[in-house]
């Protein structure tokens, strides 16, 4: 296998395991404490349940990308990009 | 794991798995993979209203880190991408309405089907066809260089038109050109999606490369830019309509973070030709998808 392939794939996996002990965490603080308030906010206020929608998802992507980037220049990974 | 907006129970690593998939492709290839993710979600038996809805709001998510490591790179031109979300934005709510109209004629499912093959056909060879030939010269002139392109007429044609105002992009290395054209770009994207029920990406990314005449991997992170506006206006009128199950896209977008990020890296380590290559694959599979569709919806004698 190519150097840069074996590079391409340690990244991978550096990535995926620590995503998946943050995954963990995730499902167990963030999920159980957000579902009912969002379930409930679904069925009485839809407005302010899109703008809710919106912020979470953006909040969320630019939080997973500021990790990810944390992740990539703590390991050293993007010397090797 | 239970998701009470929807009030359908999904293993939620399954759902991570059609995320991290359809981020790997996103982040590579510059589409939204609503293509794949939806069939998928509607198979592990989620309503098809929230399908449409929940694929647009992780998609959201997904193309922001996506499109913030292809910045990171060097890969979006930022006023392009501002540009062309004016003329997709319009282009989407004209193709709503033709969504109503034919909706009024009949028969809407196979019109649509149909035209949606045809246009992924088209898409897949003429794509497959260039980047082949990209790549053989790329060898046969030995050049040394990452960004070959066999099919410039269209681009260059397209430079000689100088309706007022021009602009220059030079993120995508294009020095003057009429922002009629782009808004034009911009708008028949956004009709088709709007009329066939995408985000785009697989038709846009083309159209980039070759009527605008964008490199492949400034196209490639300028499309994930659009991605990002484009599907949040979605998300935010299907949210208000009932049709989004955050909880499920917050899920999904775990996994598409990760493979955003990989296939945003992977797109480093290949040339435009090659990347070019491997995404005429996608509108087949696109294709091959609906047409599964129409034949499974056919009445049978």
């Amino acid at each position: 296998m190519q150097t840069k392939y074996k590079i391409l794939l340690r990244n991978f996996l550096v990535e995926l395991l620590v995503y998946a002990i943050l995954l963990v965490i995730y499902f167990w603080v963030v999920l159980n404490a957000l579902g009912q308030p969002l379930s409930q906010l679904f069925h009485l206020n839809p407005i302010v349940y899109a703008i809710a929608t919106l912020l979470l998802i953006v909040v969320q992507g630019v939080f997973l990308e500021w990790v990810t980037s944390f992740l990539i220049s703590r390991l050293g990974l993007e010397k090797m990009e | 794991m239970d998701f009470p907006i929807t009030g359908v129970t999904i293993n939620p690593l399954f759902l991570i798995g059609i995320g991290f998939m359809v981020g790997l492709l996103g982040g590579f290839f510059g589409v939204g993979g609503g293509f794949l993710a939806g069939p998928l979600m509607f198979w592990a038996g989620v309503p098809m209203n929230f399908v449409v809805g929940t694929d647009l709001a992780h998609m959201t998510g997904k193309s922001i880190v996506a499109a913030k490591r292809h910045r990171t790179l060097g890969h979006v031109d930022v006023k392009l991408g501002a540009l062309m979300v004016v003329g997709t934005i319009i282009g989407v709510e004209i193709g709503a309405q033709i969504i109503e109209a034919l909706k009024k004629t009949g028969n809407i499912e196979h019109v649509i089907g149909i035209t949606y093959i045809v246009i992924l056909l088209i898409i897949s060879a003429f794509t497959a066809w260039e980047s082949i030939k990209a790549i053989r010269m790329i060898r046969t002139e030995k050049l040394d260089v990452s960004e070959v392109v066999a099919f410039t007429n269209l681009s260059k044609r397209v430079r000689t038109i100088r309706i007022w105002p021009m602009v220059s992009l030079p993120g995508s290395g294009i020095a003057e050109i009429s922002l009629w054209v782009v808004l034009g770009v911009g708008l028949l994207t956004g009709i088709l999606a709007g009329s066939l029920g995408v985000g785009g990406g697989f038709i846009r990314m083309p159209l980039l490369i070759y009527v605008l005449g964008v490199p492949t991997h400034v196209a490639v992170g300028t499309d994930l830019f659009e991605i990002v506006f484009s599907a949040g206006y979605g998300t935010l009128t299907h949210a208000v309509k009932g049709n989004v199950d955050v909880l499920m896209a917050l899920v999904m977008q775990t996994g598409a973070a990760v493979g955003a990020q990989i296939g945003a890296m992977a797109t480093g380590y290949f040339a435009g030709p090659r990347i070019r290559l491997f995404f005429s694959v996608l509108p087949l599979v696109g294709a091959i998808l609906v047409i599964i569709r129409l034949i499974s919806e056919m009445p049978s004698f």
